[in-house]
């Protein structure tokens, strides 16, 4: 039943047939058991997945530049920002907006996984290590000296 | 069983389920490990080559499970032993009380992964509005025409501010799919366009006005962001630590 690509107005929805979704859904989550139970799975190679991981780079930076060469629609064109980035100014001083969404942290603790605290990015690695950490990969990709 | 060895061909554990599953709710190829209450669904690794093929095994087998209503702990992809035994004796008996009790907290449960991303003319705008410093480069790179080396500063200082600014608009959307979630995980992206990934935990008979949910949510918000859906999935964030 997650097969079919089900796309409907603005909300997209990908076969889980493509590999990178996959692959994004999937790596290194689920449940892990002991390092020494474990066996390496022949021709488990991540190498793939670091393709994917894009760094800011120069392309990156002329792509956002030549995005600001966009924006007469926004200022000339009587076109309103969307709703979901008004609060930022609306809020005024940076630390009344921060106030408020510890507030709403606070309120949904109980019910949010302390994964959720990832949202400030803090701790994550930018280079994509993150993305190799499971231990049979890892040893295959230092043996693979890519 | 010492240190992790390659083998040629090892016992590829997909993941675990209460004991009442048999064989005819799993695709062919595939087998179950009874031990008491539970039981681990398994398959030889030598009917599938190369990682991209392992990895949409290890995805059909898992999704094929979901779809049957069945409650699984998905493994992490690539998780292997040497056989039947060490599986029994090294992960299903050591774990027994864990993984019974984490079957039954998640019974019923699936996840959805909301991936969202910014629309980029979008963005920049709101950069642009709020952040002084690449509104005055952008000022600057206009007026002297700007060549590469201006450019390359003014994105970057578009792309610093959206990374600024990406945990506040992760929170307002995080704000937003709380309410329809049983519990939420979110994955910061690494991409500078996109914003996270959210992982909801979904109750299966709220599973159709989660959707629902989401449709209006993504047509709501279209000109500030992009959603895409996936799911239902095995509850992939939502597993225990042992």
């Amino acid at each position: 039943m997650t097969m079919a690509n089900r796309d409907s107005g603005y909300l997209s929805r990908p076969a889980p047939s493509g590999l990178a979704d996959v692959i994004e859904v999937i790596l290194d989550k689920g449940l892990v058991i002991d390092a020494y139970v474990r066996v390496s799975l022949v021709g488990i190679e991540l190498l793939t997945i670091d393709a994917r991981i894009v760094i800011a780079s120069v392309d990156t930076y002329l792509r956002f530049a030549e995005a600001t060469n966009r924006l007469d629609l926004y200022e000339h064109g009587g076109k309103d920002l969307p709703e979901l980035f008004n609060a930022m100014q609306e809020g005024g001083a940076k630390h009344k907006t921060k106030g408020a969404l510890s507030g709403v942290k606070e309120k949904f603790s109980d019910a949010v996984n302390s994964g959720d605290d990832g949202s400030n990015g803090g701790g994550r690695s930018r280079n994509g290590s993150r993305r190799t950490a499971s231990a049979g990969s890892r040893r295959r990709r230092e043996d693979s000296d890519e | 069983m010492s240190a992790p060895t390659v083998a040629d061909d090892v016992l590829v554990v997909f993941g675990i389920v209460g004991s009442s599953i048999d064989a005819t709710m799993v695709p062919d190829g595939v087998e179950i490990v009874p031990h008491e209450t539970i039981a681990a669904v398994v398959a030889g690794s030598s009917a599938v080559h190369g990682p991209a093929a392992q990895l949409r095994r290890h995805d059909e087998v898992v999704n094929t499970v979901v779809a049957r209503g069945i409650t699984m702990l998905p493994m992490r992809f690539g998780t292997a032993v040497t056989n039947r035994d060490d599986l029994v004796r090294e992960v299903l008996e050591p774990n027994l009380a864990a993984y019974d009790a984490a079957l039954a907290d998640l019974a019923g449960f699936v996840q959805y992964t909301v991936r969202v991303g910014y629309v980029e003319d979008a963005v920049v705008a709101a950069v642009l509005r709020d952040d002084p410093r690449a509104a005055a480069l952008r000022e600057a790179t206009r007026r002297r025409g700007g060549g590469q080396g201006a450019q390359i500063s003014l994105g970057k200082a578009v792309a610093d501010a959206i990374e600024r600014r990406r945990p506040h608009d992760i929170e307002r959307i995080a704000a937003m799919l709380r309410p329809a979630s049983a519990r939420l995980v979110t994955h910061p992206s690494e991409q500078s366009d996109r914003l996270a990934d959210f992982a909801c935990l979904v109750h299966g008979d709220d599973a159709q006005a989660f959707e629902a949910e989401l449709e209006r949510l993504a047509e709501h918000h279209h000109q500030a962001v992009v959603m895409a859906l996936l799911g239902p999935l095995a509850p992939y964030d939502f597993v225990p630590e042992l």
